[in-house]
């Protein structure tokens, strides 16, 4: 087997530190600003994270990373102070993600709710426009 | 299923494909793979010329190397993808989808591949957005899960 | 040799496979890669400052980069721009920030374009240069030659020496590079046999060219040192600008530099040495062609109007059968003279000159500035007058003896 490291990421405060220490997991575990980094063998791995699935709910949003932890190829330290590349990216979701998870939530409770396509036409109608600027003259 | 995500970087996607039951294809095993090889010979991320010139496969010799290369390491996962979700507004990727030429071929071999795929947006800062987007993965990946025809399949 | 850091913009490197290569050049004069520290919410303000709204978010990020550095918040000596060759959006991206941070700092900066054959070698040159100019600054701030020093430009057509004192050059010596250290050695007799000096009066040497090492080492010379760097002060000193800005442009046998100087320091430059139709090589032939030497093709150009003469390519091979065709079907010697020229100046303003900023005034140095068909094209095609300072050709030879008399 061989061995992966994943991100786990809190979209509000979670114990999830303490909660794997307890539980004695045979991971590597760092501590993170957005969760926390665990690396380990493939199934020790996958105990853990559908642990945290289970626990934590719908509040953790986990996934891989290519880099082993603390690499310096990927350290900020070493690079001159540059994030990787990939840091933008996750700031940008982690932003997202009380909103995911609201949503996750809403969809746990069975709340009724119509998906709009994303391929409708946006553009306001000429029609409705015309009108518009008829109603601003009168 | 094996579901091909754009970004293949994100978080999210990644996420929610596992968390509704099918496996992500995702850059981070690729990358994984390339950097804890043994033979590390071209840091950091271990993409060879060699990597450039297998990306011949997808796109000619006078298309930019970092168009070839990118290909190279994403082109792949789209092969092996049974179905495809993209993010069309993943304005803030950068690195191994830092290139726009790459990401709109990235599109365009997925739509070849006819597989079932599912277009959305990042959710601005509503709950409405979210849901929407949330609710669409969800419903895609069930369907896909129950085996109904989906996108252009 | 302190370490100095480069930052380095590029929008694929990592994914081209010449990552290493840059890093192994940048190694080899102790300098490290490093990538400046930009906040999320100022990649796209950077875009809307730098004015130039391109699609692949890498780019985006170069000019946030771009402007991080320009603003003092990242500890960078020199810069290194490279996109990818052939990538439209990356090549406008790339002389964008480029002139973005060339007019907001005194950062000495490179731009390359690179494709997966790109290798450290090639790169050497202007990484060479580069830490040069970030590391010292005292050196290139010499603006007078002081005792009796010389200089030897080893290049691959031919090997220049140069005697000077007082300021002045008062010994030359100019012979074809065969074996390197028996023509560098004949150049530099030549050169005190001017003088009537031996080589025990001579306080300081400096090499330079492609042969700087090898020659540089057997003679026990003081500096050795890159041709950008030696050229830019050679240029400067030879036509008396070294206050205020200027641009270097030299055609040598081989290949071609473009220097973009300030105050006698190169600020940005470009080299090319990939095609031999941009260089005097492509000159030497047209004048065997045409049954006459190279002194008089420049003269012969003069007389002639390119524009009666089909060029197909810029190509030593394809172009070159260009002109014999022309002549072939009775085209005039000064036609094909003049295209012969055009055809060189023409794809240096095409490749090399689009790399930097142009700025006046404009000094031609290199064996090809001797023949005057080209300072014209030159000329025609910038738009401005071009300066050929007095022993030209000896450029090299004269910086690096100009640079040596920082060493008695």
């Amino acid at each position: 087997m061989s061995k992966v490291t994943k991100m786990v990421v809190v979209s509000s405060y979670a114990p999830i530190l303490s909660k794997i220490y307890k539980l004695q997991f045979d991971l590597t575990i760092k501590e993170t600003c957005f969760g926390v980094l665990i690396s380990g063998e493939e199934e020790e791995m996958r105990r853990a994270t559908d642990y945290m699935r289970n626990e934590f709910g719908n509040g953790v949003f986990i996934k891989e990373r290519g880099f082993p932890m603390g690499d310096v190829r990927r350290c900020r330290a070493d690079r001159g102070g540059g994030a990787r590349p990939g840091f933008y990216q996750l700031e940008r979701e982690i932003k997202m993600l009380p909103l995911i998870e609201d949503s996750l939530n809403n969809l746990d409770e069975e709340v009724d709710y119509k998906i709009h396509p994303y391929d409708q036409d946006k553009k306001m109608n000429a029609i409705k426009l015309q009108k518009m600027i008829e109603g601003m003259y009168k | 299923m094996k579901v091909f995500i754009f970004p293949p970087t994100s978080l999210i996607l990644s996420d929610l494909v596992e968390r509704f039951g099918h496996e992500p294809l995702v850059m981070m095993r690729v990358i994984r793979d390339k950097v804890t090889d043994l033979s590390l010979d071209s840091p950091p991320l271990n993409v060879t010329p060699e990597d450039v010139k297998a990306g011949l496969k997808y796109a000619a010799v006078d298309t930019p190397p970092g168009v070839r290369g990118r290909l190279a390491l994403i082109g792949p996962l789209i092969e092996n993808a049974d179905a495809a979700i993209i993010v069309r507004n993943a304005d803030y990727s950068f690195g191994c989808v830092g290139c726009a030429r790459t990401n709109e071929y990235l599109r365009y071999m997925v739509k070849r591949r006819g597989i079932p795929t599912l277009e959305v947006e990042y959710p601005k800062e509503n709950e409405e957005d979210a849901k929407n987007f949330v609710y669409s993965i969800e419903k895609f990946l069930r369907d896909l899960k129950e085996g109904k025809k989906n996108g252009r399949d | 040799m302190e370490e100095i850091k480069i930052a380095l913009l590029s929008c694929g490197a990592e994914y081209s496979g010449i990552y290493r290569e840059i890093e192994t050049a940048a190694k080899k004069f102790n300098a490290k890669l490093i990538y400046p520290y930009v906040e999320t919410k100022n990649i796209d303000l950077a875009t809307e400052e730098l004015g130039l709204n391109v699609a692949s978010p890498d780019l985006r990020l170069m000019a946030a980069s771009a402007k991080s550095i320009v603003e003092g918040e990242v500890d960078a000596d020199a810069v290194f721009i490279c996109t990818c060759f052939r990538c439209a959006e990356g090549t406008l991206m790339r002389s964008t920030v480029r002139r973005y941070i060339h007019e907001h700092s005194e950062i000495p900066i490179i731009s390359y374009s690179f494709t997966e054959r790109t290798t450290a070698a090639t790169l050497y040159t202007r990484m060479e240069a580069l830490t040069t100019t970030a590391r010292r600054k005292d050196l290139l701030a010499r603006k007078k030659q002081e005792g009796i020093t010389a200089g030897i430009d080893s290049g691959s057509t031919t090997t220049k020496a140069t005697i000077m004192e007082e300021n002045a050059v008062i010994g030359r010596g100019w012979v074809p590079t065969t074996d390197v250290k028996k023509s560098a050695e004949t150049a530099f007799n030549d050169a005190l046999n001017e003088t009537g000096l031996n080589k025990g009066d001579i306080e300081a040497l400096g090499t330079t060219g492609y042969g700087r090492f090898l020659i540089g080492e057997e003679m026990h010379a003081d500096l050795i040192q890159e041709e950008i760097t030696v050229n830019a002060k050679g240029g400067v000193f030879l036509a008396e600008k070294q206050e205020g800005p200027a641009t270097i442009i030299d055609i040598g046998g081989m290949d071609n530099k473009a220097i973009s100087v300030q105050n006698g320091i190169p600020g940005g430059f470009t080299m090319g040495g990939i095609c031999a139709g941009a260089s005097g090589r492509f000159l030497e032939i047209s004048s065997r062609r045409l049954g006459i030497s190279i002194d008089e093709l420049g003269p012969l150009a003069l007389k002639g109007d390119y524009r009666n003469v089909e060029m197909n390519s810029y190509c030593i091979v394809f172009g070159i059968q260009s002109l014999v065709n022309a002549l072939a079907t009775g085209s005039v010697p000064a036609d094909v003279a003049s295209a012969a020229c055009h055809s060189v100046a023409e794809q240096v303003f095409e490749q090399q000159l689009q790399e930097i900023e142009i700025k006046e005034p404009v000094i031609m140095v290199g064996g090809c500035s001797l023949v005057e068909g080209i300072v014209k094209t030159m000329e025609d095609l910038l738009g401005v007058k071009v300066i050929v300072p007095r022993d030209s050709q000896y450029i090299g030879a004269v910086g690096a003896a100009l640079l040596s008399s920082g060493f008695i």
